[in-house]
């Protein structure tokens, strides 16, 4: 049994950063899912628990000028079942009702999962798609990360200990852009052995602008630059959205997994890929 | 150890607790409520589910100190007296269990679900009950057992409003 944690419920940012500030070994509850499982494993003890669900304000979905803004305790059953998320940002809508099962969807949250930084999560491969950023703040500041820059590793992201993530916007894709989000796992909604999300500009038939990202491969979820190079200019043949696919299996790292074989996580890769893209594309032209 | 008050079925519990306690072990243990079982204590099994405020959740994978300002409905407050809720009837007659030690956890994602949609597809049932498991049945009778509630919720929501009295 671990040691008896002090279990504070703040219920405005300003006293959950001073907690934070205040006592360096904190955690933070959030939707306590994956928390509760390293504490009940014994990977960490909390001595102290900064619970921030009873903070007015930091969960809801609203949008202005173009901006999506998701509070950080907004749980994934929410956002899956939102009609403005799946209207404006169906790729993570999709992302959102993929994750575990309804009971997990319900206490999880979007917050959360940014901040532990889960390389296998499936919210990080569309912020990053959509040039996301997550807003953290602390006593003395307010600060803005770019998805991109924001996951750094394995279970590691920009944030110090003593940063509270009390919001992520995403920009709502315009007319002529499509998003979406693909998953593979040993099991409906298990875990993500890969997954994969795609955010495609198309004017006139010919692709503007393009941005690919995989996650579950490596320590992080990684861009495909190389192959939405292959896409940009392009008229977005089949043969086209295969370049890009390949491109993807080739540039993306895939860390060594006993479990499963590197040619076979490839292949998913490209697979993952080219139907992300495929239906990103369909979107941006209207068609779906 | 910290006191808290829980509210649980309508009524309040004050226990005296680890906050970081989880709420499945807390409802067993320090209330005594033995209904909500503990399978696999990770999140995976779905035998602890309970609702919280009215929502499906698992109750291992809450931390007691979390709770203390939510309704928590476990499976010993569906039945008024004697009548058993219209799911718990499904599952008596459609024969939705075996050895019953996942049961509770059915029944109460079930319910959740009925309550936000009381006429569900059979995908709708599944996806409800995705995160719990059973090891006997083979789910087709708890699918079964789920749909018979739905029949008889709108069997007499529709006898309500149809009644000659109205």
């Amino acid at each position: 049994m671990i040691a008896e944690a002090e279990y504070y419920r703040p219920t405005d940012v300003e006293s959950a950063c001073h907690l934070l500030a205040e006592h360096d070994e904190a955690i933070v509850v959030a939707g306590g899912q994956s928390l509760s499982l390293l504490t009940k494993e014994g990977i960490i003890s909390p001595e102290k628990l900064v619970d921030i669900n009873h903070i007015d304000g930091l969960d809801g979905i609203d949008e202005n000028d173009g901006i999506v803004r998701i509070g950080a305790t907004t749980n994934h059953r929410t956002i899956e079942t939102s009609s403005l998320v799946e209207e404006m940002i169906p790729a993570l809508a999709t992302s959102a009702g993929q994750i575990a099962d309804v009971q997990i969807r319900n206490a999880g949250t979007i917050g959360g999962v940014a901040a532990y930084a889960d390389p296998t999560a499936d919210y990080p491969p569309v912020f990053l798609v959509l040039d996301a950023t997550i807003h953290a703040e602390t006593v003395e500041a307010e600060n803005t990360y770019s998805a991109d820059e924001f996951f750094t590793g394995y279970y590691q992201s920009a944030l110090d200990e003593q940063e509270l993530v009390t919001e992520v916007r995403l920009p709502v894709p315009s007319e002529n852009e499509g998003t979406a989000f693909e998953k593979l796992a040993f099991r409906e909604n298990d875990r993500a052995i890969v997954n994969a999300a795609a955010w495609i500009a198309v004017e006139d038939g010919t692709c503007t602008d393009t941005r690919i990202a995989v996650g579950g491969t490596t320590n992080m979820p990684l861009l495909a630059e190389d192959a939405a190079g292959h896409l940009e200019g392009s008229t977005l043949d089949d043969t086209d959205i295969e370049a890009a696919a390949t491109a993807a299996k080739e540039e993306i790292r895939i860390a060594s997994d006993p479990s499963i074989d590197e040619a076979y996580r490839k292949d998913m890769v490209e697979s993952l890929v080219e139907k992300a893209l495929t239906t990103a594309i369909k979107r941006a032209r209207g068609e779906q | 150890m910290t006191e808290l008050t829980l509210h649980i079925n309508g009524e309040e519990h004050e226990v005296d607790v680890d906050p970081a306690k989880p709420l499945s072990a807390v409802i067993r243990d320090d209330i005594g409520l033995k209904g909500t079982k503990q399978g696999c204590s990770t999140g995976v099994c779905g035998a602890c589910t309970v609702h919280i405020d009215g929502e499906a959740q698992k109750s291992c994978m809450q931390m007691v100190g979390g709770v203390i300002d939510d309704e928590i409905q476990t499976i010993e407050g569906l039945a008024e007296g004697e009548d058993l809720h219209p799911v718990q009837e499904g599952f008596v007659e459609e024969f939705g269990l075996q050895c019953g030690f996942c049961t509770p956890g059915f029944i109460m994602s079930a319910t959740s679900l009925l309550e936000e949609n009381s006429d569900p597809s059979e995908e709708e049932i599944k996806q409800a009950i995705h995160g719990n498991t059973c090891r006997c049945t083979g789910y087709t009778k708890i699918i079964d057992s789920i749909e018979y509630a739905a029949d008889a919720l709108n069997e007499n929501e529709s006898s309500e409003t149809t009644s000659p009295s109205d």
